[in-house]
């Protein structure tokens, strides 16, 4: 298959499974109740409920509704907030997307090089020393919950004057990131501060980024660490760790990639967990406590986003995949 | 004489199992050679202790009607581990017994998770038997949707639905077993996949057996191994996602034995040095998540069958 037709044919399932998600949270919406109630309060007079109804199209057959509720989500309405005084919800998830954004970013760019590092030292030590140290930190990392961790880091970081859990900032809103913005700003004590308000959530997050990503590189490294090609590097001469790291990472590398989705998933759903530890204003912040105060439409606006992240995520994954090992494409 | 033709038949089921038997000794003998899956199983056994013996270790009150709530110990706030309560107690609003809540939420995450584990290995075997075999547009509908399921991390897409369903313990193990049942759904299916075209299932077709008894008696139990494997290993995983909507204050109500929300409901205290009702319930989440982790990892490792002779 042609580089080009697999990436329309894998473009038409992203929107396959987008639509999907849309309805299954159409679906939530309305098993929440009637769905003109939003609109009115308990003055409204019965006869204009009616009118409410015909006005915002939800008279019509439910597939007429989906239709019109979906138009508007194309457009940004994702409905509005009762909890922040009827804020809109696009606009709510904009204000706050910079934090949790940043906390990502930081989280990529230390978790990869440590991620590299880690597996590749276990997989040329293994099932010796280095590997089980290894496996430990690993296995503790995804079978630690990321909220106790991240209380008991809190605990002891915030005793020893090493974290800010509700910071204030002298600097100007630019990008919405305190780290970045203390540095727009050249403003150096306020730098320290976002850090100090970044480093908790930071760790959590890095460590169980890590354990995963380094057992999967470990895993593949030793795969292609028996395959025919090292074989023939280590018969003519080439010293084992070239081997290792000039020859049998760099295909490794690719099944890396696969991974980027998991990790998304990790960011989103352990940014619901991680700022609400360390109060950061974010969006997974702003979804649990929508959550807590049942506020649905917030948090299905925040289900909607994550769903667009996650199936961007993977998209680009797999196309990155594809670019690397051909065979994937020539399979379908 | 029905006592004899019992005696007869089950040295009949022996004989004809004896291969299995020696397997099943052998995987066994195999796990207890490895020091970590013997750790796991002793884990596993301990928890599983701890949720029977209970009512012994920490005795409801004689008025309580539902043990699952924690009895209140008012103190003025929060007080460390002492000896008439191990683990200390959390304080207002909740003014828990932590040592209840630990012991009585190991009862409450093992129904939580096999609740969970059981219900979306049914949905899962019956739509991954279905898609499997039949194949065609069936087949591609089901698997699109389980799609859809993976588009959206585990914890967000339950918080969704606990909305919808409202709040309490059941609603919880509802709705994760509406997120975790696509996985199994999948992996059966790919099990399907291979099998159905096996020369012992091609047999059974030219002979004329149903297809219901097909899958059900000659694919399904050839299928089901690896699928249980992922069970196993889900049990831990699932007690992560259910204490952490019980930490964010919307899985069952505060007050409940439930590791998470017994965290929740003291973590304002922390900070003020109360460390002891983060630490006891949070390690009672590790341990039990390692150990099914770890033995789950280690059937993985014996079960396979490519793997077995290797062992």
């Amino acid at each position: 298959m042609k580089f080009s037709s697999f990436v329309i044919r894998r473009s038409a399932f992203a929107i396959g499974v987008l639509i999907g998600v849309s309805l299954l949270v159409f679906v939530i919406t309305r098993s929440l109740g009637d769905p003109v109630t939003p609109y009115i309060t308990h003055t409204t007079p019965k006869s204009a409920v009616e009118l409410i109804r015909a006005k915002y199209h939800l008279d019509e057959p439910i597939y007429v509704q989906y239709a019109y509720w979906l138009w508007g989500l194309l457009q940004g309405d994702l409905g509005l907030s009762p909890t922040y005084g009827y804020a809109p919800i696009a606009e709510l998830l904009l204000t706050y997307l910079p934090v949790t954004a940043e906390l990502g970013i930081y989280t990529i760019v230390i978790s990869v090089p440590v991620a590299l590092w880690l597996g590749t030292v276990s997989a040329r030590n293994k099932d010796k020393t280095p590997d089980h140290l290894s496996r430990v930190f690993s296995i503790a990392g995804w079978s630690m919950p990321q909220f106790v961790m991240g209380l008991l880091l809190m605990y002891v970081m915030y005793s020893a004057h090493l974290l800010e859990v509700s910071p204030t900032f002298n600097f100007n809103r630019v990008t919405g990131m305190p780290t970045f913005d203390a540095i727009l700003a050249g403003d150096l004590s306020g730098f320290v501060d976002a850090w100090r308000y970044l480093i908790g959530a930071l760790i959590v997050m890095v460590w169980t980024n890590v354990a995963i990503m380094a057992r999967v590189l470990r895993s593949s490294l030793i795969e292609e660490m028996g395959k025919d090609y090292v074989t023939t590097a280590r018969a003519k001469g080439v010293n084992e760790s070239a081997v290792m790291i000039r020859h049998a990472r760099k295909n490794a590398l690719i099944s890396f990639i696969t991974i980027a989705g998991v990790s998304a998933g990790f960011w989103l759903s352990g940014s619901v967990i991680i700022e609400t530890v360390f109060n950061r204003l974010g969006i997974g912040l702003l979804a649990a406590s929508a959550a807590t105060h049942y506020d649905s439409a917030l948090v299905l606006g925040f289900v909607l986003l994550t769903g667009v992240i996650m199936v961007t995520a993977n998209f680009i994954a797999d196309i990155l995949y594809a670019h690397f090992d051909p065979r994937i494409r020539l399979g379908e | 004489m029905p006592d004899s033709r019992t005696a007869t038949q089950f040295s009949e089921l022996r004989r004809t199992l004896s291969p299995q038997l020696r397997e099943a000794r052998r995987r066994f003998e195999a796990i207890l050679e490895r020091p970590l899956s013997v750790l796991g199983l002793a884990l596993v056994i301990l928890y599983l202790v701890l949720a029977l013996a209970a009512p012994l270790l920490a005795p409801p009150p004689p008025d309580s009607y539902d043990p699952y709530l924690i009895p209140k110990v008012v103190t003025v706030g929060p007080q460390p581990p002492s000896y008439e309560h191990p683990f200390g107690t959390s304080g207002p609003q909740f003014y828990c017994d932590v040592f209840y809540g630990v012991v009585w939420g190991s009862r409450m995450s093992q129904l939580i998770a096999l609740s969970v584990v059981g219900i979306s290995l049914i949905i899962g075997i019956l739509v991954g038997a279905i898609a499997g075999y039949s194949g065609g547009l069936i087949d591609e509908a089901l698997m699109r949707t389980t799609d859809v399921f993976f588009s959206l991390p585990g914890l967000v897409l339950a918080m969704a639905l606990i909305l919808a369903l409202g709040r309490s313990v059941s609603t919880v193990i509802v709705a994760i077993a509406i997120v975790w049942w696509p996985g199994y759904a999948r992996l059966l299916r790919g099990e399907f996949l291979r099998l159905k075209n096996e020369l012992f299932v091609e047999a059974a077709r030219a002979i004329g057996v149903s297809d219901l008894k097909i899958v059900f008696k000659h694919i399904v139990p050839n299928a089901i191994f690896p699928v249980l494997v992922v069970g196993a290993m889900d049990v831990g995983t699932v007690v992560l996602v259910a204490s952490g909507l019980g930490f964010l204050g919307i899985g069952a109500v505060p007050g409940t034995a439930e590791w998470g929300v017994l965290i929740s409901v003291s973590r304002n205290w922390l900070l003020q040095g109360a460390w002891w009702s983060t630490v006891f319930p949070g390690m009672a989440i590790f341990t039990f998540v390692l150990g099914w982790t770890l033995l789950g990892d280690g059937l993985r490792d014996i079960l396979d069958p490519r793997t077995l002779r290797a062992v």
